[in-house]
């Protein structure tokens, strides 16, 4: 059987749209800071590597609203994805943990802030009993400590707690 | 001969204790996160990286390759033991080992694919000792345009065997250039797209942004996951029988051939050598219906042609500068980190360090196959713990590696962004490999570009005048010219190219 392959124009799904706003947006920083730049210089070699940025910028944001435009943003498999991906709002929350996390860990010190985040983070990944998540969470900080910060000489911010 | 003696001496300076040590302990911390499922080498290498920082240049580089070729055996581990291949490549040595262990016969599998990756990888490394120096004397005569016209044909390679969608790969590969063109420019030194953030003038650093793509955003996409049903019987008698041993030889010969070959192209990846060696063994077999039945040529071959393609892999990293996959992108910045320029000049200006690091790898590859047979089944057990303990800890030490590459909290932000990002090109199907190579590549392709024209004052025709330029580019142009053929061919049967 012979099938015929024919391309058009895809209505963008709201994926594709937001894709395709923030690739403009892009552009267009691109473009205005590049032209900022390249008129308050005299040298034409600073001016040459703004023009190659706006011309990457450019082509980025053609191929990209061709792509969507006859590909769609598309959901599709991709190597070592056998999984599938988390549950969204489990993902979402580590997201948020981990930036607290790294908030925490620039402010207040190392030991702490890893025990906390290791202990929720292993709470929101699987069921675990909340003691052993403590326990675990406890080890793992001090382990991870021991290794990086007195093993390999490692320096992390101290914080407030100065550990 | 020259080069036989520098070879030698390379692995008497990777004999010293502590160099052994590195080696060693990169080869099994790269086995302990290879057999975790879903994070193949460019994730355990990210991963893994900060603890390399503390080392000496020389001892931190041994161990991020040994890093590498651990983590490579970790997945084939997990693939014949559990049916979970640690990574891609692995997967056709999970579909005649899972069998073979269900038969009883874990051993035998374990122990080919282990003799075969080792054989492979050292005529992978003798290869290198001899055609890296070759090839970067004959590159120390390269200018300008041969090194954009170099650069292009990686792009061009690794854009047109990313995925099923072209336009895809080369929006990646765009995105990574673009974003390498942030901070000092690399001629003129003005600043370009800094917005007066004094973090961004140096532009964004590289493994901060592999951290998030291959470390964070693998955790992130694997804690929904749950583990396939286990096996759990015996391994068998560890040694293989003598037709074993003819039929798995032959087949790591074709492997070796197939994966080191492939492995000089870029953009040609270990799992693709994989599955064409194993192709190639379906269609040499005198009885192919026993593929996927316990094949033992199945398994011999697959993995001698990952771990050949992997070691082919250094020849254009080191003597060009030119990674060929997102592990040797990571490799090549982590030289830039400590301090080395991949290219021509290393086996000159660097002649010690480099042929250090590749007698490591003799020795490397030689402990892999001494230490690991005996802790298969630790390996089996570490693939077993579940995500809730491993990937906590992942991400701890993600967060610290990106913290630790310049002591700078942007960086942490820098690989949680990427993480996040990663997750949604995966879960769109969008590849990251170009976008890599574009971040990797981008000062490369922009300094020849803009040398290139100047040198010739603006004439275009400098590129296809000159003789090495003009073949590279020509070969640029066939690959992508090969690529759309065959996707329009298999569209017309109506399959994608990664279905096929």
């Amino acid at each position: 059987m012979r099938v015929t392959v024919t391309r058009t124009l895809n209505r963008p799904s709201r994926a594709g749209w937001a894709v395709l706003a923030a690739a403009w947006l892009v552009g267009v920083v691109v473009v205005t800071d590049s032209v900022r730049a390249a008129r308050a210089t005299d040298d034409p070699s600073a001016v040459d590597g703004h023009i190659y940025l706006v011309v990457v910028a450019a082509a980025l944001v053609v191929m990209l609203t061709l792509s969507v435009l006859l590909e769609g943003a598309g959901r599709g498999p991709v190597e070592g994805d056998r999984t599938g991906p988390a549950p969204v709002l489990t993902g979402a929350a580590l997201v948020g943990l981990v930036a607290g996390y790294a908030i925490c860990f620039s402010t207040i010190g190392f030991l702490l802030p890893t025990a906390v985040f290791v202990a929720v983070a292993a709470r929101l990944i699987g069921p675990m009993p909340w003691w052993l998540c403590a326990v675990f969470g406890v080890v793992a900080a001090v382990a991870t400590r021991l290794v990086f910060v007195d093993g390999a000489g490692m320096v992390l911010p101290r914080g407030v707690l100065g550990w | 001969m020259a080069q036989f003696l520098d070879m030698l001496g390379g692995i008497a300076a990777a004999a010293k204790p502590e160099y052994l040590l590195y080696a060693l302990i990169g080869a099994l911390l790269g086995t302990l996160v290879g057999v975790l499922p879903g994070l193949g080498p460019a994730s355990a290498v990210a991963i893994l990286f900060p603890l390399t920082a503390v080392l000496p240049p020389t001892g931190a580089i041994i161990a991020l390759a040994g890093i590498w070729y651990g983590a490579m055996y970790g997945g084939s581990t997990t693939a014949i033991l559990l049916n979970i291949p640690g990574e891609v490549s692995s997967v056709t040595t999970a579909i005649d080992g899972y069998q073979m262990t269900r038969q009883g016969r874990a051993g035998p599998a374990l122990a080919m694919a282990a003799i075969t990756s080792f054989l492979a990888g050292t005529v992978g490394v003798v290869l290198l000792s001899f055609a890296g120096p070759a090839i970067a004397t004959a590159a120390l005569r390269f200018g300008p345009p041969e090194y954009l016209a170099l650069t292009v044909l990686s792009l061009t390679a690794v854009i047109s065997l990313a995925g099923p969608k072209l336009g895809r790969g080369i929006v990646m590969a765009l995105a990574g250039l673009l974003l390498a063109g942030v901070g000092f420019d690399p001629i003129s030194s003005a600043q370009r797209l800094v917005f007066d953030v004094p973090q961004l003038l140096g532009g964004f650093d590289a493994v901060a942004i592999m951290i998030g793509l291959f470390g964070i955003s693998e955790v992130l996409s694997s804690v929904g996951a749950g583990l396939a049903k286990i096996y759990s019987g015996r391994l068998g008698r560890l040694w293989p029988r003598r037709d074993d041993f003819v039929r798995g030889g032959k087949a790591g010969i074709r492997g070796t051939a197939v994966g080191f070959a492939l492995g000089l192209l870029p953009g040609m990846q270990a799992s693709v050598a994989s599955f064409l060696s194993y192709d190639v063994e379906k269609r040499v077999a005198k009885r192919p219906e026993r593929f996927g039945k316990g094949a033992i040529e199945g398994v011999a071959g697959p993995e001698a042609a990952n771990n050949a393609a992997a070691m082919a892999g250094f020849i254009p990293m080191l003597s060009l500068g030119i990674p060929t996959s997102a592990t040797t992108a990571l490799l090549l910045a982590a030289l830039v980190v400590y301090g080395f320029q991949a290219g021509p000049l290393l086996f000159t200006q660097h002649a010690d360090f480099t042929w250090t690091v590749i007698g490591s790898m003799y020795i490397g590859n030689l402990m892999l196959l001494v230490l690991n047979l005996p802790l298969v089944g630790l390996w089996a057990r570490v693939a077993r713990i579940p995500y809730r303990v491993m990937g906590p800890v992942i991400l701890v030490i993600c967060v610290i590696g990106a913290y630790a590459i310049r002591g700078q909290m942007f960086d942490v932000w820098v690989a949680l962004a990427f993480g996040v990002f990663g997750v949604a090109l995966k879960h769109f199907g969008w590849p990251t490999i170009p976008f890599v190579l574009g971040l990797v590549l981008g000062p490369l392709l922009e300094r020849g570009l803009r040398q290139s024209l100047s040198i010739s004052a603006g004439d275009w025709s400098i590129f296809v005048t000159r003789p090495i330029s003009a073949t590279v580019l020509a070969l640029a142009a066939a690959t992508t010219a090969v690529t759309v053929l065959w996707r329009r061919r298999l569209s017309r049967k109506g399959i994608t190219a990664l279905e096929e």
